[in-house]
């Protein structure tokens, strides 16, 4: 054996180990596989120890197996590889929902503490304190500073807990129960068992109470957060009619919805929107008259919303639009609570969030876009003519300044003779083609409106001076522009900002780019071209399935209350479009003492 | 990915669709035409041949209550088998697809000679066959809401210039009444009921429509009210340019709105009737392709029909250069679409129902109607 052994390691030769090595130290990788590839004495080392596996693993601390041979490192095989990332891996982080409360009131405090990152984490307050109830049992509250409201917390849940359990003695089943039903007086509370309720109610502003030996916590209503109160419109103001607002109360909002609306049929639906932010949200709507389709789905498109978080109603709108990249708005936001109850009435319904002025609307339609609430407050006649002026300012603003290039460039005879060479003496100084001038008029114009959204409220009256002064008299002074086109453009913005609704008044504004385009290639025929793709568009829009031309095309029956406005008390029957589940709005006859309405409704009554 | 769905339309669309598809003609020209063919009795050929016409949708209704709820291709497989659903298929994409071909030349045409002398005809052709891609490519419910939303534009626009141009009317023009004779009349008769083959677009679109009940009224009242839109104004047309001139007319709308002087302010308002123009030729090249694409698609059993259309359209934008000149355009439009166009037209339903009574088929129960 020996002599073979040594035969061997004579006969092998020396340079070939030295290559070996070489090679192994060019990859200093892994020495085992190494050896195991090229030691060719070695494996077989090893292949003689592997019946003794017991002792070989006892070896391996020290670094040699029995043999005394070093014993290799762990081969980095695929399945050692994983053995040892689960090995090493840190017991995961565990979920707040995962952990129960627990009847140790320092442990909870302690994850609590952990979980909130204190003591990083400055306006999280814990107090802790005794209860004398069974001689003195510990306790323990925690809040977040400014969004609960400390009088509320000192009075109805320390004051309670600390004194008045001096006066009375008496006792209602555990210490939990006893401290639930007698010492809490507020309105609102909840029982948390595990610490992701706890959670839940600290961020929402409530007060959770710990008691020592008791494995549930309870959450007490104190949200104190800062509010703003109820203010007027800022872009739906009327002249006649409610004046209060949307702020960014959710509680507040409702409230206002609430009161216009007493009846047991409204439905609040809460919801929570972001997982980062869990934003409050509420869909409203009249259960018996709203279509229950169209509820279930918004509820739908709501609950499948997966952002971190959402800031306004306006990014919901796009979330659950039926096509976001139309230009024309799908939903209504607006900020009037008269408006929100009169379309929950007629069936639509809408959607409020924590934290915006604005609620949603839908379906809607686009002559819901064209409607102001101060239309119903007026006799029907200067109703109907608020709303004809309105329709009117759709294609004023949409087109007037691509008819005014039109004309000019390709249809001259068109105009009157004499309106001819007015508008031909006043261009006749001017140095661009008509499409230069009223593409620097509109961008011109663009820029007023919009530095003038942007410019602090104090420096307002700059807007107006360099508006009107420099680009209106100035610019025609200087032969820049013609004195007609700075007609045209006026009445032109004046048309889009008559539209009502702020989303749609701004597509009118882009709309009209693509249509001064039109105009400056193909004339007419360009204008009646973008008029066709217009119809083809907006007829295949549909706000949650309801095509947004609805009474109109698709053809429905009408209730009367498009563009002209019948008077308040034939306003019979529902939208048929949104398909309510209630069939009439009001009672045929309301003017019973009126001859004239008892003739109309014919004894039907 | 996008849902690709044909939808649903009402019998109101329905009929505004077929109204747009038949006063297009008027834009066009057939009411020179007629009075080519018929002289002073230019008004009483096209009664002649509405009474063919008339015939012949009732021939069309009779097979499509015969067979409720099943489209003209449904039809033919039930009675011929797969090769008389082919056949038809193609007979009824090909009469689409030239229809188009035809319009669009003398749709473009139009316009150039009226309001864009010096546009290529390239440009107007391509944004011709842009909307008819995009209103297509939309679907059937879309265009129905579009016709909805525009006829009471064309047929106010058309009557606007009527009632301007009336005070040039003269019914002196109108006499003698019966013009060429009863027996030219009736000769021209058959061949001119091809402006109304529009009208068989409704048996494609049958499936498509929710209320299928009310399908023969509202083909009836699309019949009539195109029919009498066609007739006032064939009269109104021979009264104002007489005979003589009226034959020569091209656009006899245009030309009525060139004349209209009402006073020094109001003058020369054609370039306004640009937009009834192109509402209605573009609706019309619309569903002309959609038609196309749609009877190919349900001939050759492709589920959607979308995927037809580019080609289709493309082969439209192509063949409509193919006429050299305007007169020859308005020649293949005069001499073979309106003229032999009744044959196919007209002569398939007939076919199909005299085969359903020799085979005694039909019935079947229509399918479950579904909301617009």
């Amino acid at each position: 054996m020996n002599k073979n052994q040594d035969r061997k390691e004579n006969n092998k030769p020396k340079n070939k180990s030295k290559i070996l090595q070489f090679i192994k130290n060019l990859f200093v990788v892994n020495d085992y596989v190494f050896d195991e590839l090229f030691d060719i004495d070695r494996v077989k080392m090893s292949k003689k120890s592997a019946g003794r596996e017991k002792s070989s693993a006892e070896a391996e601390d020290k670094g040699f197996n029995e043999s005394g041979f070093r014993q290799p490192k762990r081969a980095f095989t695929v399945a050692a590889l994983r053995e040892k990332r689960f090995k090493e891996q840190k017991p995961a982080p565990r979920k707040p929902e995962d952990v129960p409360v627990s009847e140790n009131l320092e442990e909870n405090l302690m994850k609590l503490r952990h979980f909130f990152r204190l003591p990083q984490n400055r306006d999280i307050v814990i107090r802790e304190f005794s209860v004398p109830l069974n001689g003195l049992t510990k306790a323990a509250i925690i809040y977040i500073d400014g969004a609960a409201d400390t009088k509320l917390v000192d009075g109805f849940v320390l004051q309670p807990l600390m004194l008045l359990t001096n006066i009375n003695k008496e006792y209602a089943g555990t210490l939990f129960e006893t401290v639930k039903s007698l010492l809490v007086p507020t309105n609102q509370f909840a029982e948390a068992n595990n610490l992701q309720e706890v959670i839940e109610g600290v961020v929402n502003g409530d007060t959770v109470i710990f008691l020592e030996k008791s494995a549930q916590a309870l959450v007490v209503e104190t949200k104190g957060w800062p509010v703003r109160s109820v203010g007027d419109p800022k872009t739906e103001k009327v002249i006649q009619g409610p004046s209060d607002a949307f702020n960014e109360s959710f509680r507040q909002n409702l409230a206002l919805v609430r009161k216009r609306l007493r009846t047991n049929a409204l439905v609040t639906e809460y919801l929570k929107v972001g997982w980062r932010s869990r934003t409050d949200l509420a869909l409203l709507y009249l259960d018996g008259v709203a279509n229950k389709k169209i509820v279930y789905e918004m509820r739908r498109r709501l609950k499948s919303i997966k952002v971190a978080y959402v800031t306004d109603t306006g990014i919901i709108q796009q979330l659950v639009a039926d096509s976001p990249y139309s230009l024309i708005p799908t939903s209504l936001a607006t900020e009037r609570p008269d408006r929100v109850t009169a379309f929950l009435n007629e069936g639509h319904i809408a959607i409020i969030m924590d934290g915006s002025p604005f609620a949603i609307v839908a379906p809607i339609t686009i002559w819901g876009l064209l409607h102001s609430p101060e239309d119903y407050y007026l006799n029907p006649v200067v109703g109907s003519f608020t709303r004809v002026i309105r329709t009117l300012s759709f294609f004023i603003g949409v087109i007037t300044p691509a008819f005014y290039i039109a004309i000019t460039n390709y249809h001259p005879e068109m105009i009157p003779t004499d309106l001819l060479l007015a508008i031909a003496a006043t261009r006749e100084l001017v140095p661009f083609p008509v499409i230069i001038e009223t593409l620097l008029m509109e961008f011109s114009f663009e820029l007023i409106r919009e530095a003038g959204a942007r410019i602090p409220s104090i420096l307002g009256p700059t807007i107006g001076i360099v508006g009107a002064l420099i680009l209106g008299q100035a610019a025609v002074q200087a032969n820049i522009v013609s004195p007609i086109l700075v007609i045209v453009v006026a009445i032109t913005a004046l048309g889009s900002f008559t539209i009502p609704n702020v989303a749609f008044s701004f597509s009118v504004r882009i709309i009209r780019f693509v249509f001064i385009f039109l105009a400056a290639i193909l004339g007419f025929f360009g204008i009646a071209f973008g008029l066709m793709v217009l119809a083809f568009i907006i007829t295949g829009t549909k706000s949650l399935g309801v095509p947004m031309l609805a009474p109109v095309a698709p053809f429905r029956p009408r209730s009367g209350d498009l563009v002209l406005r019948r008077p308040f008390f034939s306003f019979d029957s529902m939208p048929k479009y949104v398909e309510p589940q209630a069939k009439h709005m009001q009672v045929k006859l309301i003017r019973k003492w009126d001859p004239v309405s008892r003739n109309r409704v014919k004894g039907d009554w | 990915m996008y849902r690709l769905k044909e939808g649903h339309i009402n019998s109101q669309s329905l009929f505004r669709i077929l109204v747009i598809l038949v006063v297009s003609n008027i834009f066009l020209g057939t009411p020179g035409a007629m009075v080519e063919e018929g002289a002073t009795a230019g008004w009483i050929l096209l009664l002649f041949a509405g009474a063919i016409a008339g015939a012949g949708i009732f021939i069309l209704i009779k097979l499509l209550k015969k067979f409720p709820g099943k489209n003209f291709i449904e039809i033919a497989e039930t009675l011929w088998g797969r090769p008389g659903a082919v056949f038809t298929a193609l007979s009824f994409g090909i009469l689409a697809v030239y229809t188009a071909i035809i319009s669009l030349r003398e749709f473009a045409e139009t316009m150039l000679t009226t309001v864009l002398p010096r546009t290529p005809i390239s440009v107007v052709t391509f944004f011709f066959v842009a909307a008819m891609l995009l209103g297509a490519y939309k679907g059937l419910e879309v265009i129905g809401r579009t016709s909805i939303l525009l006829l009471p534009f064309v047929i106010g626009g058309i009557f606007t210039i009527l009632f301007l141009a009336g005070n040039y009317i003269s019914l002196n023009n109108l006499f003698p009444l019966l013009g060429t004779g009863l027996g030219e009349l009736a000769y021209h008769a058959p061949g001119r009921s091809s402006i109304f083959i529009e009208i068989i677009l409704v048996s494609l679109i049958v499936s498509n429509i929710s209320d299928i009940e009310n399908i023969p009224r509202a083909t009836w009242k699309a019949f009539g009210v195109s029919l009498t839109v066609f007739i006032v104004v064939e009269i109104f047309y021979i009264s104002i340019f007489r005979v003589a001139t009226s034959e020569k007319l091209y656009v006899p709308l245009f030309q009525m709105a060139r004349i209209i002087y009402m006073g020094r302010f109001i003058q020369r308002i054609e370039a306004i009737f640009i937009f009834i123009w192109f509402f209605t030729g573009a609706l019309k090249l619309t569903l002309a392709l959609y038609a196309g694409a749609t009877a190919l698609s349900r001939g050759f059993r492709i589920p959607i029909y979308q995927p037809l259309l580019f080609p289709l359209g493309l082969l439209t934008f192509s063949l409509s250069f193919v006429p050299p000149d305007i007169i020859t355009a308005v020649r293949i439009d005069m001499l073979y679409l309106r003229e032999y166009g009744a044959i196919p037209a007209w002569g398939l339903p007939l076919a199909l129902l005299a085969t359903s009574f020799i085979r005694k088929k039909g019935g079947g129960r229509p399918e479950k109607s579904q909301p617009d």
